[in-house]
């Protein structure tokens, strides 16, 4: 082997070394800059906001819960309830909503009594895709005290109106999918069967926890004012 | 100056050539990769799949895209092994109604990126071809208008509320 081989491979070597050298630089350069306005924050939720309306008195409810038994006005009575529109075949906000239902309900299970404490109900607006027995595993996924109830699509139409909520079906595609757009708001029903507030979304555990007391402690103040102004009928 | 290297050739015994050799070789061999590194315009960050309650057959894959080149970059598909059908889907919790909408592309801007995450923009990923459950490591190749595409690798995690969320971005 003669010396010109020789050199040639050395400066093969070196010119190589400097190349890769080069591009490393340029690829940490690119790198730090990348990382400069790189991954942001999510943005930061909002409190929940309680709509208040004038409480409205449901009537006729005609609805099946996850064990397939009538799920009607008599099941809201006598227990505050939280109420979701959804369907199973939402990947994205649906479970989103129930995860953060389930950490609001356990933070709603350290700082309410029993009594106070609400029934989470997920009734799906889509009974063509949501048999019951599915219902009842799907939300008790997420805890297993949620209750799930859905009918016919005339019931859960009638219901759907009772509380002024809302849902439409998108067009179907491929394979028989549809999407569902429905309201995002969780409906606050009272021990008397009213609809009481509308919770928007996000969900924070503390706040949330916060705002239904309030709406449960202005619920007693009423209760008892009334009962107390029963006997004293001459006075006013 | 010319004299130098031939010096130092003269004076380098030949058994050091073949390690030479093949140290060179490794190296253009490790230039001939980094273009192919390079070549991935898109850098994956915190991908995740959440995973569903059983016998689900819709999940959503989330990550954020981060766009190196200084041209936009659009995803226009994306495949799974692991699932008949993957979609682009938009969701929006907005004035009290959540609706979600098929996306034909998500564009990412020149040096930006796009944060796929619960109630904005996800992989919806469609009849899963067996049980995919927490832990299960999912590979989502997404298809780019340019035609080239792109693996990454997403873990499923359960949970995914928001209080879940801030431990994502925590690690």
């Amino acid at each position: 082997m003669n010396w010109r081989t020789l050199i040639t491979s050395r400066m093969l070597f070196w010119v190589v070394i400097g190349l890769v050298l080069v591009g490393a630089g340029v690829d940490v350069v690119r790198h730090y800059l990348d990382s400069a306005d790189g991954p942001k924050p999510a943005r930061s939720a909002e409190a929940p906001d309680a709509t208040l309306n004038s409480p409205r008195a449901l009537s006729a409810i005609d609805l099946v819960d996850g064990a397939g038994k009538p799920f009607g006005l008599a099941s809201f009575k006598g227990r505050w309830s939280l109420v979701m529109l959804g369907y199973t075949h939402c990947p994205d906000v649906c479970p989103f909503t129930l995860s953060n239902l389930a950490a609001v309900h356990k933070e709603m299970a350290k700082r309410l009594t029993p009594d106070e404490m609400p029934t989470v109900v997920f009734v799906s607006v889509d009974p063509e895709r949501d048999t019951v027995d599915k219902l009842d595993q799907y939300v008790r996924y997420f805890e297993p005290k949620f209750r799930a109830a859905t009918g016919t699509k005339p019931k859960v139409d009638r219901f759907v109106a009772e509380i002024g909520g809302f849902y439409e079906f998108g067009r179907k595609r491929g394979e028989g999918a549809y999407e569902v757009n429905h309201s995002a708001e969780i409906f606050v029903i009272d021990p008397s069967g009213r609809l009481l507030a509308k919770l928007e979304p996000p969900l924070k555990p503390a706040a949330t926890t916060e705002l239904f007391r309030g709406l449960v402690a202005a619920y007693k103040s009423a209760r008892t004012s009334k009962l107390a102004k029963r006997p004293g009928k001459d006075e006013s | 100056m010319i004299t130098g290297p031939r010096v130092m050739s003269r004076a380098m015994p030949n058994r050091l050539q073949p390690t030479l050799i093949a140290a060179t070789m490794l190296l253009v061999a490790l230039m001939a990769i980094r273009p192919a590194l390079a070549a991935d315009k898109v850098m994956v960050s915190d991908p995740w799949v959440r995973e569903a309650p059983p016998n689900m057959s819709m999940h959503a894959a989330y990550a954020v895209l981060h766009n190196k080149s200084k041209a936009p970059v659009d995803l226009v598909s994306a495949k799974s092994p692991a699932y008949r059908m993957v979609e682009l889907h938009l969701s929006k919790i907005e004035a009290g109604m959540a609706t979600m909408v098929k996306q034909d592309q998500i564009t990412i801007p020149a040096s930006g990126m796009v944060k796929l995450s619960p109630g904005s923009f996800h992989f919806m990923l469609m009849h899963p071809r067996r049980t995919v459950s927490a832990g299960d490591r999912i590979e989502i190749i997404m298809g780019f208008a340019d035609g080239k595409s792109q693996s990454f690798q997403a873990k499923v995690k359960k949970g995914g509320g928001m209080s879940d969320m801030k431990h994502h971005h925590g690690h």
